[in-house]
């Protein structure tokens, strides 16, 4: 440690000034170092961008894993839901997993228009606008459904805000007899900032799209005004 | 063969060198200046509530840049004895600023969108505020010094080292400040003033610091890891510092804003402290090496050098 500390004091036996070559050496030196720690910077930004936490459903009938720094506000074997409480806006961004048996002669097709009108009637001002076929954990037929509601965040809380408008995704899939719905939503104005997040949950999944497609089917009029309370699957 | 540029530059020993106020006096001297400015801000804090949202912004821009101006009359002070490196002073501090400014979106915006992940947990927290907020920090620093003032005569002693850092990290202190203020659409006077003077201590010591480096590389023949050692050492106190303050301090809503105010002021002192006491030992060592008097760098007035005592 003195040693350190005297190199620190007197790096140099003698008191002979730099040259330009020696001041040029300590340019590059320091440019190299800053490069290098900026590069090293982006790899723990990266780390911290796929570090997630894997979830059991069903005692491992799915495996879903969300962003680790997301709180898992619930998990009750049969859904769980995780939740981003650094979320800027004021409706956290989440993901919300349920799950049901499906219902004798249920496809998935019929199960998708049943949770469509189910949400038509729970949420404020609910609009479906795109549906498309795809595929998860590697080769199970899915649904994807986009919409939109309007959410109130604050009132809960007994603050005065600004209701949100929210984008959510519902991903329908059937594995082992069970009716999942993995549902992402974020405030629409972040839904965006909130794609390296959503990849981590979708990447678990093993979403693709389907391998023989089909066009995405336009949003077929589930619509809502009604002013009720956000949620519920 | 002895080459030093800085015993040279100093008066002979047996003159009567200009009196140079203590640096550590100095610093204290500039801390209760800053405690006083965050007093009267927190005295009048009413004001803001009469302002609107651009009153707020142009108070919150003058509070801004008051820590760091009250930083460079400070150290104007402690140069006295030699007037010519004020203009440059204001040079580097303009070149940091300007540097920061540029860079500051790029960066920490769009590059490494900080934002989105330093917080998440505290080993990102730390390790991204050594790696980014602390290395970005240094290397403006570094570059406005060394493009502005390195090769100037004017930067004739190690101490001029620390004072030209310090004004390009005031100048980052003052565009981190100004960021703050705008994305907040102007501050409240009591909180905003604590947390400008905050983030200034923290800038400007570390600054320091990496200075003692500047000087060091400016009048000796260095080993080759030495000066990126010593950019290593100011981000790692730069991100160390902010990482202290923001986990163990209050959050932006909280009643205990004092309580950051007085952990900066001691990494301040720590800091600062162990500045002046590697400067006075690097020109202890100098003149023992030379055989000259050391009183052309020293922080006090010296009569003579005790050689014996100079180890």
């Amino acid at each position: 440690m003195t040693m350190w500390i005297d190199r620190l004091i007197k790096p140099s036996p003698t008191n002979e000034a730099p040259g330009p070559r020696e001041q040029l050496r300590n340019d590059i030196a320091v440019i190299v170092t800053v490069l290098f720690a900026l590069f090293l910077a982006l790899g723990i930004r990266n780390q911290v961008y796929t570090a997630s936490r894997l979830v059991s459903i069903h005692e491992g009938g799915l495996r879903i894993a969300h962003p680790e720094r997301w709180v898992l506000q619930s998990n009750d074997g049969a859904g769980l839901i995780a939740v981003n409480l650094g979320s800027p806006s004021t409706y956290d961004s989440r993901v919300e997993v349920t799950s049901r048996p499906l219902h004798p002669d249920e496809t998935l097709e019929r199960a998708r228009f049943e949770r469509g009108l189910k949400l038509a009637t729970e949420l404020s001002s609910y609009r479906e606008m795109e549906a498309a076929q795809m595929e998860v954990l590697n080769g199970i037929p899915a649904l994807v459904t986009t919409y939109g509601f309007v959410a109130d965040p604050t009132r809960d809380a007994g603050v005065t805000g600004l209701p949100v408008v929210v984008e959510a995704q519902d991903i329908l899939f059937v594995k082992g007899g069970m009716l999942y719905v993995v549902s992402l939503r974020a405030d629409a104005v972040d839904w965006e900032a909130n794609a390296r997040d959503f990849a981590v949950i979708t990447n678990s999944l093993r979403l693709r799209p389907a391998k023989s497609p089909s066009a995405a089917t336009s949003a077929d009029g589930f619509s809502s005004s009604a002013a009720t309370l956000e949620g519920g699957n | 063969m002895q080459a030093s540029i800085m015993p040279d530059s100093g008066p002979p020993a047996t003159a009567t060198p200009p009196r140079r106020p203590s640096f550590l006096r100095s610093i204290t001297l500039e801390l209760a200046a800053l405690l006083i400015f965050v007093a009267l801000f927190n005295l009048f804090a009413g004001i803001g509530a009469a302002l609107n949202e651009t009153g707020l912004i142009i108070l919150g821009l003058i509070m801004a840049v008051t820590p760091a101006l009250l930083w460079l009359l400070i150290f104007y002070r402690l140069d006295r004895a030699e007037p010519e490196p004020k203009r440059l002073v204001a040079g580097v501090y303009l070149t940091g600023l300007l540097l920061a400014a540029a860079l500051h979106l790029p960066i920490f915006g769009v590059i490494f969108d900080t934002q989105s992940w330093l917080g998440a947990y505290w080993w990102s927290q730390l390790l991204g505020n050594i790696l980014v907020v602390g290395m970005v920090t240094a290397a403006i620093i570094y570059g406005a010094v060394r493009v502005v003032v390195f090769d100037n005569p004017e930067f004739d002693e190690r101490l001029d080292g620390v004072i030209y850092a310090v004004a390009a990290g005031l100048g980052v202190a003052t565009v981190s400040n100004f960021v703050y203020v705008w994305q907040h659409g102007g501050v409240d006077l009591n909180i905003g003033s604590i947390r400008v003077v905050v983030d200034t201590l923290g800038y400007a010591s570390s600054a320091g610091m990496l200075g003692y480096f500047i000087g060091q590389v400016r009048f000796e023949k260095t080993p080759l890891i030495y000066l990126p050692g010593g950019v290593l050492l100011a981000a790692i106190l730069t991100g160390l510092y902010f990482f202290l303050i923001e986990r163990t301090g209050a959050n932006s809503f909280g009643g205990e804003l004092w309580r950051d105010l007085l952990l900066g002021i001691f990494l301040t002192l720590v800091m600062m402290g162990a500045v002046a006491w590697l400067v006075r030992r690097a020109n202890e060592e100098t003149a023992r090496v030379a055989q000259l008097s050391a009183t052309g760098d020293s922080w006090e007035a010296k009569a003579a050098v005790d050689e014996g005592g100079a180890a």
